[in-house]
């Protein structure tokens, strides 16, 4: 081929691979730690591109911009302090193996770092969380989407979610949902459930 | 769109009906795909520990997506 190929560090993504991997972006930032004023502002803005009536996902965003407009950065901090960082035991555990294996660090981080290794990533130096924080798995995830949108990129794509985040996710948003006094993260759980739920549908595909 | 099998086209159907991709996708909000490294399984924070990050042999090419 004589053509110029528009060499790029990563490969060119379709529309719906971008739109995934930005899911990705937006879920892990939301759960990562509480979000900022920065992004709390910009989430209004997303769901008026994403938010629809016509479908799970876009009603999800719809519900989550108006939860962040009513809302302000440090109630927000409060409720991601009280959910998720409490000592002891915090009301909703964000990690796979507590709701995989019934605790934390067990069995299921152990194939987790397994296939982290096979796939070259590993936890970022001076990082405590573990793992299977969901935040890190979305990270993954989005890594596998913009490194590799070709069907071998897929199937490994397909592998890590069903094998890592397809177990667990409906559980976390319950918790999420019956989470007690709070009202932004149920909000944030039914975007996980419906953008997952997508995700899961469509690998069945392949 | 490097795979055209009929069953990535279904694939792809479903996707954009079900609301991921289309408009969205131009929106572009996140920045700097595939243009900003970062760490990987980042355990991201609100600022940017940029400064931790160790390039070792576990660490791949990965983008940013602490930042959206």
């Amino acid at each position: 081929m004589s053509a110029v190929l528009d060499v790029r560090s990563a490969p060119v993504l379709s529309d719906e691979d971008r739109a995934r991997a930005e899911h990705y972006a937006v879920l892990s930032r939301l759960f990562a730690s509480a979000p900022d004023a920065d992004f709390l502002h910009r989430l209004p803005t997303l769901a008026a591109t994403w938010g629809s009536s016509g479908s799970a996902l876009g009603q999800a965003w719809l519900m989550l911009g108006d939860a962040a407009r009513g809302i302000d950065a440090e109630q927000l901090e409060d409720e991601y302090t009280r959910l998720f960082l409490t000592i002891g035991r915090p009301d909703v555990m964000l990690f796979g193996s507590f709701y995989m294996a019934g605790f934390l660090m067990e069995g299921p981080v152990v194939e987790l770092r397994a296939d982290l290794a096979e796939l070259g990533l590993g936890r970022r130096f001076g990082v405590t969380e573990s793992e299977d924080h969901i935040a890190a798995l979305c990270d993954v995830m989005r890594h596998l989407i913009v490194t590799g949108p070709d069907t071998a990129g897929l199937g490994r794509q397909q592998l890590f979610f069903t094998r890592h985040i397809a177990p667990w996710f409906e559980a976390l948003c319950e918790a999420l949902e019956r989470a007690p006094d709070v009202r932004f993260y149920p909000r944030a759980a039914a975007l996980v459930r419906a953008f997952f739920e997508i995700e899961r549908l469509a690998f069945d595909m392949l | 769109m490097t795979d055209k099998k009929p069953e990535n086209l279904k694939r792809r159907g479903f996707l954009l009906a079900a609301g991921v991709g289309g408009a969205g996708a131009v929106a572009a909000v996140t920045v700097g795909v595939g243009k900003e490294k970062a760490p990987p399984v980042a355990i991201v924070k609100a600022e940017d520990k940029a400064g931790s990050y160790q390039e070792t042999g576990h660490v791949s090419n990965y983008y940013r997506t602490a930042r959206v």
